[in-house]
């Protein structure tokens, strides 16, 4: 009998090969967290230790520090291609969290992934997105067609059963693929540690302080914990009942800033 | 830790799915408080009160609407196993986002209202519950404290639940009175409905057994993609069934292939030489054999159908209607061909399963449909019935998703097959030439031949003796006595034992594998009848394919000749020919047919085992079937079908045709025995 994580594991390949197969310039967004380095990992389990598909990170230049450190080092100890996207023009502007945290999410994330996949002419793009992380996530698909905009339109989205995903899409659509969509946080944790992956130091706990998930210096709190081994996160995960993304600012801004900002082309 | 059992819950909108499903997630612990809190705070902000429904409902529209939109899938625990819950939608035009949901779901739960009893909804799902071949069931009756509790509202609509879910061939694992609102037999039971002993919801699933494994099925994996990213050769695939083992030989169709697994690859995991269903790897082969893409590996013996036509059940998702003859584009696991819909057989209205099969020339959306498809190129399948991964698959318009399906196999005989001659024709066909005697033509035709014969004499008489009287008398006098005599003479000839006995014709069937000696027994058997002076037409399949070159040998194409066949047999036969036909006939279905359309049919199962009829090989045929030269070939890549009840069954291994023949002669003469007595 096969268990979870082999399962999760398995479907994971399959889509991912689904999208190289189908998709002629396909990238990987690789924010630099657990779930998006879990994704690399998987990707390079359906070629076999290879990662023929580029990674894009987008930089909004207000990282943890420590994130990019991780990043440099990982990619040139692994030799991944990785292009880096970032929105200069806001930047030049003085976007920041000040700004409102909507705003400065859809300007230095949103519009700086969108410039990039119209420069490198990406078709679709893997995310490490997953249902259980909050509710509008928990409605996608696996293969989601955004517009030309990046719009989602979640009220009219394909069905997919059996596996099958829509085949052909008209040449204006952009398709984001959610390999990840099914797994838990607790499920992240539990296969980083079966398969040894390395993740980033930020997540361990230091002087009772940890974070749960990554994201911008000003936006992203650490949260009270003492786990300070991946063993010690999964017990943790097992008994807490605070939600992973309690530390994300960005999802409280507004009773549904998470709603607003995803059909707009959001991660 | 075992795979989670996924449950989708289907229903009526409005009949409490979500609110269920909160219930169920506050009650197991699986929502973190702190959510439930987050939804609470919205709730108090936007003026509204709190029910458990919003802990799924995480758009905006859907609570301003109070519909679900799409799927969500959430994790839960009992004590006895893990649960992965999918919530479908109950909106009518939100069927599409119901089937992918219910398409990955092991079991299901049937919301019903207590209050309002069955649905249009309510028969939709549970339709298209039973098409997916859901078969663990659990029905829930919610908002009980809207009647009170009361009991006699249950039974009344349990009644009705039991009607339908009958027809639907679904027996529901239990009827759980529930109260989401009150928490009522969710998880546990307050006694509210204290009359009621069964299982909570809860307790229902976990009863549930768990489904049957895959690995225990034959091998099938379909080729995903072929890799070289080094000097390794890798074909990357998911096993959907069974297992496979380094070493063994693997069959490729349909393109026929054949080739030794050298290696199974997997990468960061331990090495493993074998591999089993749900296993996403990939192989190298001990030659280089060109697979692509769209492949389906099987063992050599694996029996996969392979036909670019077969019959269907599918439902319809797409914006516009079906249509025969509409292009589409057929997704088969990773295989993907142009095809159309070649008739729609019938449609059923999933909301009261009547169904029609006759003028229907569209499958409106959201309806379920039997269909026959023709796809631009053979491709490699199974029955739904057999091994469901690889009996399913899409159907794709202008590359969406519109419709999905589940092959039917052996293919339906449809009333419009049966209506294949019309009756007027067959009356005429029946009557061509002869008459059959009945008492009142004897009458008739005694009396005219009286008539003409006291004419003939009257006039005789009166011509050599001009006395008309006594012409007329003795005209009269002899038409009496000749009806007297005649009579008599009749009957003295019952008993003159001069000349052969009158035999009653029979259609001598001969079935089996190819090469299994079919020809050789009808052969002989054929000369040997004819040799006692029997009318014989002696049918066999290479004589009837010779004629007509078109019949193709498609399982469909197959059967169609079969019954074509098993029609001019009958005619034969009520022509009182004996008919003697040696047929491959593999599909149970059609020799059944064919038995049903003659008076006298005897089966004649050669029954010699496939090792011995591959061994003989009389035309090569197996040899190329086995190099997949030809398609479809019995025994190969089509399964055939042994009769249940046939009159004879000969083996004819290590037997001489002699004594084969002997052994059906013998039967045809206790056979007529029989008859005589």
């Amino acid at each position: 009998m096969k268990n979870q994580l082999d399962q999760l594991e398995s479907q994971s390949i399959f889509i991912i090969r689904e999208a190289y197969h189908r998709f002629k310039n396909l990238g990987m967004l690789w924010s630099i967290g657990k779930d998006s380095t879990a994704l690399l990992w998987l990707t390079r389990k359906a070629f076999f230790g290879q990662c023929p598909i580029p990674l894009i990170h987008i930089d909004t230049s207000f990282k943890i520090p420590a994130m990019i450190e991780y990043r440099d080092r990982f990619v040139r100890e692994n030799g991944l291609k990785l292009i880096v996207g970032q929105n200069k023009k806001a930047l030049a502007e003085g976007m920041n969290s000040g700004k409102g945290r909507l705003e400065c999410c859809t300007a230095l994330k949103t519009k700086a992934l969108q410039e990039l996949i119209r420069e490198q002419n990406f078709q679709a793009i893997m995310l490490g997105i997953r249902r259980d992380e909050e509710g509008t996530r928990a409605k996608e698909r696996f293969f989601s067609p955004r517009t030309n905009e990046h719009e989602w339109d979640f009220r009219d989205q394909p069905p997919e059963l059996w596996n099958q995903f829509q085949s052909k899409y008209p040449p204006d659509v952009h398709v984001r693929v959610h390999p990840l969509l099914e797994w838990s946080e607790l499920n992240i944790w539990e296969y980083i540690e079966r398969e040894k992956i390395p993740v980033s130091e930020l997540y361990f706990s230091k002087n009772g302080k940890r974070y749960r998930s990554l994201g911008c210096a000003p936006c992203t709190e650490p949260i009270d914990s003492l786990a300070s081994t991946v063993s010690e996160i999964i017990e943790e995960l097992k008994s807490t009942h605070t939600s992973e993304r309690a530390g994300r600012a960005q999802d409280r801004a507004d009773s549904h800033a998470m709603q607003k900002l995803r059909v707009k082309g959001y991660m | 830790m075992n795979e989670p059992l996924s449950i989708v819950i289907a229903g009526e909108v409005d009949h409490g799915k979500s609110s269920i499903v909160g219930r169920i997630l506050e009650d197991t612990g699986a929502i973190p408080p702190s959510r439930i809190e987050a939804v609470k705070k919205i709730c108090e902000a936007s003026g509204k009160i709190f029910e458990p429904a919003f802990l799924l409902d995480a758009f905006d529209e859907e609570q301003k609407q109070g519909v679900t939109i799409d799927i969500t899938r959430i994790y839960f625990d009992t004590p006895r196993r893990r649960y992965l819950l999918i919530d479908a939608p109950g909106h009518k035009e939100f069927l599409k986002n119901m089937v992918s949901g219910s398409s990955a779901a092991d079991a299901a739960v049937l919301v019903v209202d207590a209050q309002e009893g069955v649905q249009e909804q309510t028969r939709r799902h549970g339709y298209l519950l039973g098409m997916l071949g859901i078969r663990s069931i659990v029905v829930v009756l919610n908002k009980m404290d809207l009647v009170h509790y009361d009991q006699a509202r249950y039974q009344a609509v349990v009644t009705e639940l039991k009607i339908f879910l009958t027809k639907l061939n679904i027996k529901a694992n239990a009827f759980v009175p529930i109260s989401a609102r009150d928490g009522e037999n969710i998880s546990r039971s307050q006694k509210r409905a204290f009359w009621y002993e069964g299982p909570t919801l809860l307790e229902a699933l976990d009863q549930i057994q768990d489904p049957k494994s895959l690995t225990d099925q034959p091998f099938r994996m379909a080729v995903q993609d072929v890799y070289k990213f080094d000097e390794r050769r890798i074909l990357a695939g998911r096993i959907e069934s069974g297992r496979i083992e380094v070493g063994q030989s693997i069959k490729f169709s349909p393109s026929g292939r054949v080739a030794r697994v050298a290696s199974i690859e997997r990468w960061n995991a331990p090495v493993s030489k074998t591999a089993e269903a749900g296993d996403s790897i990939g192989i190298t082969l001990d030659e280089q054999a060109f697979v692509e893409r769209g492949q389906i590996a099987t063992m050599v013996d694996g029996a996969v159908l392979v036909s670019d036509i077969f019959d269907a059940s599918i439902f319809w998702m797409g914006k516009q209607p079906a249509t025969p003859g509409m292009p589409l584009t057929i997704q088969f696991l990773t295989q993907e061909a142009d095809c159309v819909i070649t008739s729609i057989n019938s449609i059923t209205d999933a909301t009261n399963l009547s169904q029609s099969t006759t003028g229907v020339s569209q499958i409106y959306p959201s309806s379920v449909a039997d269909v026959s498809l023709k796809i631009a190129r053979p491709i490699a399948f199974d029955s739904f019935e057999k091994i469901r991964p690889t009996g399913r698959f899409v159907l794709l318009v202008q590359g969406k998703i519109a419709g999905g399906g589940i092959v039917k196999y052996p293919p339906m005989i449809r009333a419009s097959d049966r209506k294949e001659v019309s009756p007027a024709v067959v009356t005429r066909l029946t009557r061509r030439g002869r008459y059959r005697e009945s008492p009142w033509r004897s009458f008739l035709k005694a009396s005219s031949w009286r008539v003409s014969g006291f004419i003939t004499t009257f006039f005789l008489v009166s011509f050599f003796t001009r006395n008309f009287k006594a012409a007329a008398e003795i005209g009269l006098v002899e038409a009496a006595v000749k009806v007297f005599l005649f009579f008599l003479h009749e009957r003295l000839w019952d008993r003159v034992q001069v000349g052969r006995e009158e035999f009653s014709p029979v259609v001598l069937w001969f079935t089996g594998l190819p090469s299994a000696g079919k020809s050789t027994l009808s052969e002989a058997v054929g000369k040997e009848l004819v040799a006692r002076g029997l009318r014989v037409e002696h049918l066999d399949g290479d004589s009837v394919r010779a004629i007509f070159p078109e019949t193709g040998f498609s399982p469909q194409e197959r059967d169609q000749h079969i019954r074509r066949v098993g029609y001019l047999a009958s005619r034969l036969e009520s022509n009182g020919v004996l008919v003697i036909a040696s047929f491959v006939s593999p599909h149970r279905e059609s020799r059944q047919f064919v038995r049903n359309l003659c008076q006298n049919f005897v089966e004649v199962y050669v029954s010699t085992p496939l090792a011995v009829a591959e061994k003989r090989d009389v035309k090569g045929l197996y040899a190329k079937a086995r190099r997949s030269e030809i398609l479809n070939f019995t025994g190969v890549q089509d399964q055939y079908e042994a009769p249940e009840n046939a009159e004879l069954v000969i083996n004819t291994e290590g037997r001489s045709p002699e004594d084969c023949v002997q052994e059906i002669l013998s039967y045809l003469d206790k056979r007529l025995e029989a008859k005589l007595k």
